[in-house]
């Protein structure tokens, strides 16, 4: 038997009211309180976690009214959740960025310039690394972030692997990197040096590759011109291709993993940054002992830089509270404590506890790679194509590792693209 | 009279209050969104947005039809879904004519069959990526094991292999799925059709193309057009195992969208080759629907 028209006019209006109620938004226990949202991939990182955790419970304790509500957000799925979250008009109120995806936000007018703020802070040349008033955080005379950490990559490896191949010492010169890292190599047991070479992990190849390209005196550009082809990166390229050529590096592993094989002792050397050794110390604390540290093995020593970086959307709901939790997670007390517990490098000058260096010998290469030999390891100049520009000189290397693609035409049609894309 | 009134009422108003939800939902769930999305295409905007304060340009579609790229990632797109009805098809008619018949332990070898129909995707991918690993990897471990091998291949970081591993990944995954259908089909075939073609002379071999394939021409063909058009769309396994490298040779058109998108904030232009794959999705549904109309004919 069917039911009846006014039953089910009765049912609708019933399910209307029912799902109306549901928008209703629930009425906080304080109005007056604010609650700032921070996503980070520090929040799922060994170590790194402790630090966010304690600098946000220490500013909620100075700040009553703010409460900040501290989330992981991988890195690998970062930038699709803060396009998401900044195209439907809801966006946190800190964002996580690098100087390398940094210009794409800047380019899609997507970060509020925190000019207004920094002018009471003492965020300042004489306490901030320059980076900090360089493209891409100042562009067109604005600044839109503040400098979290600064990542250095050089050479981070294990002492008594060299030692068992009979290296007491780290090469002074790619040539004998080179072949220490091929002594050391007896795949699929042990690889002498590890990079990221797996297909389609174009930032991450980007920034391996990079690092040999600064180290050998090369640039993808200078003064915003693209110099993809100039004949230092070739050189740089054919090393680091002869290198892999050599079955030196394990393949087809993303960096998580090579990272464990690391601190496993199965890979001698990486390139990476200071944060291994605490990544180490909470994995595998036996062979911390082990690691230690040098300069890049290149005359000059220039070391590729990457930068972590805090900056408010634009649209966020609370900016001025924002601002507030980035001055004091970058203030003098609690970056001392970032490089305590986190083993980074701080942008603000003087940040080393006291006693770090005598405790943490092997910190003293990435102290002075950021002090003498820091090169930014984005193109000079071109940081607003950001991932564009990325993804074009990442594609030419995928060709040259995997397709034997002559070095010179990659090189040559990658600065064609760049060159096209900047006049576009 | 009155009574006769109202079930009138009733039987004109109740259909439209049944199906109004439902029609409200394909509008707000596909119709809309199909049309935000056109207009996107239409425009030069960067970020996922309304778009209704940019102007209408067809540049986008003049880019994207005249990039290399673009028509590299059709290319992959077509050899991929290709490659994954193939495979799937072939393995699903032969596993389908074995568990047709009786034997011991049928059961058991049927779950089997149809496990990696249950595997989630990503745990697949992440697995089948392991497995493929040069150095680590159980597959090229085996391969060496058979005396006339002694050089395996990259697999995922060769471009020559990789568009074929991730074909074997797809169609180990999807083919649980044709032989599930092609199962169904071959229990309405009639045994007397064997028996007199038995009867009459007929090898395995003529039986199974003078009966068989005959008798599961419309399952097969819905087996194939839905495989294609879920290979068409398929993201998960080539963005989790080569995220469409090494060098281009897995970059798949859900993959190339999905960078235009996210990483190079370039909505315009991967709005509108998501209309490009839209218009091969709807040529692909035309002719699903088409048969399925002629099997209500029948």
């Amino acid at each position: 038997m069917l039911p009846s028209l006014r039953n089910l006019k009765a049912a609708v209006v019933a399910a209307l009211v029912t799902a109306s109620m549901a928008i209703v938004p629930a009425s906080s226990a304080n109005a007056d309180d604010i609650t700032l949202r921070l996503p980070s991939w520090w929040f799922g990182e060994p170590g790194n976690e402790v630090w966010m955790n304690s600098v946000i419970e220490a500013f909620m304790a100075e700040n009553p009214g703010i409460k900040v509500d501290g989330y992981n957000l991988p890195y690998g799925s970062y930038a699709d959740q803060m396009l998401m979250e900044m195209s439907s008009g809801t966006p946190p109120d800190v964002i996580h960025l690098t100087n390398l995806n940094m210009g794409d936000y800047l380019r899609n007018d997507l970060l509020l310039p925190l000019d207004e703020y920094l002018s009471n802070s003492d965020i300042s040349e004489e306490t901030f690394t320059p980076a900090q008033f360089a493209a891409p955080i100042v562009t067109d005379g604005q600044t839109y972030g503040v400098i979290h950490m600064v990542a250095n990559y050089i050479p981070f490896y294990n002492a008594d692997l060299l030692a068992a191949a009979g290296y007491e010492e780290f090469p002074d010169n790619p040539a004998d990197f080179m072949e220490m890292a091929k002594a050391l190599s007896s795949p699929p047991d042990s690889f002498g040096y590890a990079a990221m070479v797996k297909p389609g992990s174009y930032v991450e190849t980007y920034m391996d590759v990079a690092q040999w390209v600064i180290a050998g005196g090369g640039s993808f550009a200078r003064d915003g011109k693209p110099t993809i082809n100039d004949p230092a990166n070739v050189e740089a390229i054919a090393d680091f291709k002869a290198l892999f050529d050599a079955g030196v590096m394990p393949r087809d592993v993303d960096k998580s993993t090579y990272r464990q094989m690391w601190w496993q002792g199965k890979v001698a050397v990486l390139f990476d940054g200071s944060w291994m050794m605490g990544f180490a110390r909470q994995e595998n604390p036996d062979i911390t002992s082990k690691l230690q540290t040098a300069l890049m093995p290149w005359p000059g020593h220039l070391t590729a830089s990457a930068f972590q970086i805090w900056s408010v959307p634009r649209g966020a709901p609370n900016p001025e509270a924002a601002f507030k939790l980035i001055e004091f997670m970058q203030s003098a007390e609690q970056q001392v404590e970032m490089v305590s517990i986190t083993n980074t490098v701080s942008p603000r000058f003087g940040s080393l506890p006291e006693g770090y260096l005598d405790n943490n010998p092997w910190f003293n290469s990435f102290q002075e790679a950021s002090d003498k030999y820091a090169v930014s390891i984005m193109p000079e100049g071109l940081e607003a194509y950001g991932n564009e520009i990325l993804k074009i000189i990442a594609d030419k290397i995928e060709e040259i590792l995997y397709r034997d693609a002559s070095i010179e035409d990659s090189l040559n049609e990658a600065q064609a693209e760049v060159e096209a894309l900047i006049s576009s | 009279m009155r009574l006769v009134d109202h079930a009138d009422r009733q039987d004109r108003w109740l259909p439209a209050i049944m199906l109004g939800p439902v029609l409200v939902c394909i509008l707000l769930l596909v119709i809309a969104p199909l049309a935000w999305g056109l207009r996107i295409s239409l425009t030069d905007s960067r970020m996922i947005g309304l778009g209704f304060k940019d102007g209408l340009t067809f540049k986008n579609y003049l880019s994207v039809l005249s990039d290399p790229d673009t028509w590299n990632a059709v290319w992959v797109t077509i050899v991929f879904s290709g490659g994954t009805v193939l495979g799937s098809v072939l393995l699903g008619i032969a596993a389908a004519l074995v568990l047709d018949r009786e034997f011991w332990g049928r059961g058991i070898v049927r779950v089997l069959v149809i496990l990696p129909w249950a595997v989630p995707h990503v745990v697949a991918a992440l697995v089948w990526q392991w497995m493929y690993n040069p150095d680590f990897g159980v597959l090229n471990y085996g391969l060496l094991l058979l005396p006339w091998i002694d050089a395996t291949p990259k697999w995922l970081s060769d471009p020559d292999y990789a568009l074929l591993a991730i074909v074997l990944v797809n169609v180990w995954k999807t083919y649980p799925f044709a032989v599930l259908l092609l199962l169904a089909g071959l229990q309405t075939i009639s045994d007397d059709l064997y028996e007199a073609s038995a009867i009459d002379g007929a090898g395995p071999v003529r039986r199974f193309f003078d009966i068989t394939l005959p008798g599961l021409r419309r399952v097969l063909a819905i087996v194939v057009l839905l495989l294609l058009i879920w290979s068409f769309g398929n993201f998960v396994f080539i963005f989790l195992m080569t995220q469409g490298g090494p060098a281009g040779a897995t970059n798949a058109l859900v993959v190339h969208i999905y960078f235009e998108t996210f990483r190079f904030f370039r909505a315009g232009s991967a709005f509108a080759m998501g209309s490009l794959l839209l218009v091969m999705s709807i040529i692909l549904t035309s002719i699903y629907i088409m048969i399925l109309r002629s099997q209500e004919d029948d």
